[in-house]
């Protein structure tokens, strides 16, 4: 499962997630990518399903890029535990994802393997996404 | 008046004047236009609007490494330009503003030029896949030299075997300013299933709670 090896603070404010992705919302690796229509927290487990779901789909073929990492910690408090005492224990990580944002990339398969891949992973996501192609995709039809 | 020289453009545009500032530029969007900047060598730069469907067709074809014709409605102007950038809109990929670049034709220019994939189905049939590693590479040559694509025969590479930026062959008076050790093309062995399910499960035994250990400068 993804999530950082060391960090700086292990508990951080939530943040806001107004706008829209200014970076990382072209497909730049792969030849088609799942581009976020809305912002929201992705956890760790959710990437890990989608990711799941993709490589199921694509068996021996292609290549897969997880274009976001779970940087954020997200914490709770223990069920049944009063207000108070202070902010609970890190829970899960989470990556802060506004709309435009380039989730995975695929290549090295055909246009109906890679969306249909692309399509059983945003299953997995809790946000409405879009299937996008690589500007300048062409040449010869595989 | 012709500010290009001989007319090696295969693509025409036609602009409008526009005037400058952000609410005439949302308006512009509004009414289907997007607004463009014409700049270049020994010229002051001219603020456009550009018809949105026409950007978009000839974008798509002509990118940013084939010449384009930019006529100016209403002046006797025509240019020789490269769209040297354009900004789209993150969600919707519509055109929010374009740059065109004047190019001398005398002089030589940098331009980025896609490579262009050929021959993956003559390939033999080892289970090999043809990993793109370098989608364009940055080139300098006179503008009449500029080519459409450099292409790339993948069809006599086997599993292991790669090509390299020192391998392409851009043609004549064509000059590639990327590193010739960058590899462009690879062919590599698919990913064995049977790891990947491992991975799986070795990961699902590790869920629980978050690892991370706090270094607190």
């Amino acid at each position: 499962m993804l999530m950082p090896k060391r960090v700086k603070y292990r508990k951080v404010q939530r943040g806001r997630m107004r706008g829209m992705a200014r970076r990382g919302n072209t497909v730049t690796m792969g030849d088609y990518g799942l581009q976020a229509l809305e912002p929201a927290w992705i956890t760790n487990t959710q990437i890990e399903a989608a990711r799941v779901a993709m490589t199921r789909h694509m068996r021996r073929g292609g290549k897969i890029w997880i274009k976001i990492f779970p940087d954020k910690p997200v914490t709770k408090k223990p069920a049944e535990v009063r207000m108070g005492s202070g902010k609970g224990n890190p829970e899960y990580w989470v990556a802060v994802v506004r709309p435009g944002r380039v989730l995975f990339e695929v290549a090295g398969v055909s246009e109906d393997v890679a969306r249909e891949a692309l399509r059983l992973a945003a299953h997995k996501l809790p946000i409405k996404t879009q299937v996008v192609a690589r500007p300048g995709l062409g040449g010869e039809a595989r | 008046m012709d500010k290009g020289g001989a007319n090696v453009a295969e693509f025409t545009l036609t602009a409008t004047p526009r005037a400058t500032g952000k609410a005439a530029a949302r308006q512009l969007r509004r009414q289907g236009q997007v607004p463009a900047v014409l700049y270049g060598p020994g010229m002051e730069s001219q603020t456009l609007a550009i018809d949105h469907q026409m950007l978009a067709r000839v974008y798509e074809q002509a990118g940013a490494s084939q010449l384009v014709d930019v006529t100016i409605a209403g002046r006797d102007e025509r240019y020789t330009v490269l769209i040297k950038d354009v900004s789209r809109h993150p969600v919707r990929g519509t055109y929010d503003h374009v740059d065109l670049y004047r190019v001398p034709m005398d002089r030589p220019i940098v331009a980025r030029v896609p490579i262009r994939i050929q021959g993956r189905d003559q390939r033999p049939n080892d289970g090999g896949l043809v990993a793109e590693r370098l989608h364009e590479v940055e080139v300098r040559c006179l503008p009449a030299h500029l080519p459409e694509a450099i292409v790339v025969d993948v069809s006599g590479m086997a599993v292991g075997d790669t090509l390299y930026v020192s391998d392409l062959q851009p043609g004549e008076g064509v000059e590639i300013l990327d590193a010739p050790d960058e590899p462009v093309v690879a062919i590599v062995e698919p990913a064995a299933p049977a790891v990947e399910e491992a991975e799986e499960a070795e990961a699902a035994a590790e869920t629980g709670a978050p690892a991370a250990e706090e270094t607190e400068a």
